[in-house]
């Protein structure tokens, strides 16, 4: 499995995911079918090239960054991703890891909630105790 | 607690419901052989209710019948703490005050999800010398556990928390008391 979101100066995101992921994009993440690319697992194909061609395609052609402190990648797409650009990939982990830590009021929300729902699962915890 | 977070329509956790009891008490990650509590007993658990991959994740060990009290329990907020490692170190001043050095774990909390794979841990850790700042609207799970090898005692005790201004705002409607049953 190898998918990569493109995050862009602009704001823009764009996603390179397989086919099967293509109906869990379109109807769990928050992007529009223009923003969902698919590259087809076949023998010999390089999904990483296709990343490289997808951000050569939206215009991104230097400063690019790569996240690399995250759980999901593997050591060898991780390596991967790094020979198939054109340009040494500079670091990205900061920059990610601060905007996924500040939280939109969207998400503020949803942690709110969880935490309440955390709280009836103790309940049912002490019930059954 | 599956069923309870079932019942609200949420998911699996990025990480197991980690539940133990007596040694197993001591354990924060997920062990198999999971056994029903003895008459005098106590419970560890860290879990976390988990909708679209959002969690709050908690701590809290029970005392099933009433146990030595050779514990504490530790709840400070990082209020004014920005730091990481200001967190973690006023963390490791309560517990060495107390004499419990050696029963602490050594960092004490982490940013609350949402990554890939699904995990509920957003690193870095409040580790000795991290000097991340903490900023208005984000969320971390802070926990405070003590895992007494010599007495054979857990006491563990985590919660969620929004930084709100200076303040640490817990996500929990629970008290911060011992929970004995």
């Amino acid at each position: 499995m190898f998918q990569y979101l493109i995050l862009g100066a602009d704001g823009k995101l764009n996603l390179l995911t397989q086919e099967p992921d293509l109906r869990q994009a379109q109807q769990t993440f928050t992007l529009s079918d223009e923003q969902i690319h698919i590259w087809k697992d076949v023998e010999g194909v390089c999904p990483t090239n296709k990343l490289w061609a997808l951000v050569s395609q939206l215009g991104y052609d230097r400063n690019i960054a790569m996240e690399t402190k995250t759980p999901g990648l593997t050591f060898f797409n991780g390596q991967s991703v790094v020979e198939a650009f054109d340009q040494t990939l500079v670091n990205g982990d900061s920059i990610i890891s601060q905007l996924r830590q500040d939280k939109s009021l969207g998400e503020l929300e949803m942690h709110r909630r969880a935490a309440s729902l955390s709280d009836d699962a103790l309940d049912a915890a002490l019930a059954a105790t | 607690m599956q069923g309870a977070v079932f019942r609200c329509r949420g998911d699996y956790a990025g990480n197991e419901f980690i539940i133990g009891s007596d040694q197993r008490a001591f354990l924060c990650r997920y062990a198999s052989d999971l056994r029903h509590p003895k008459k005098q007993d106590q419970i560890t658990l860290e879990w976390s209710y988990a909708y679209a991959r959002y969690h709050a994740a908690m701590m809290q060990t029970l005392i099933v019948e009433t146990l030595t009290r050779s514990t504490v329990s530790c709840s400070r907020s990082p209020g004014g703490l920005r730091s990481r490692y200001k967190a973690r170190a006023a963390h490791a001043r309560a517990f060495g005050k107390a004499g419990l050095v050696h029963a602490r774990l050594d960092a004490c909390g982490y940013a609350m999800d949402a990554t890939y794979n699904p995990i509920w841990v957003d690193f870095s850790m409040f580790y000795k010398g991290n000097a991340t700042l903490m900023h208005e609207r984000q969320v971390f799970f802070l926990h405070m556990i003590l895992m007494d090898s010599d007495s054979g005692h857990a006491m563990c005790l985590g919660h969620s928390v929004e930084v709100i201004a200076s303040e640490a705002k817990r996500l929990s409607r629970h008290p911060l008391d011992l929970f004995e049953l």
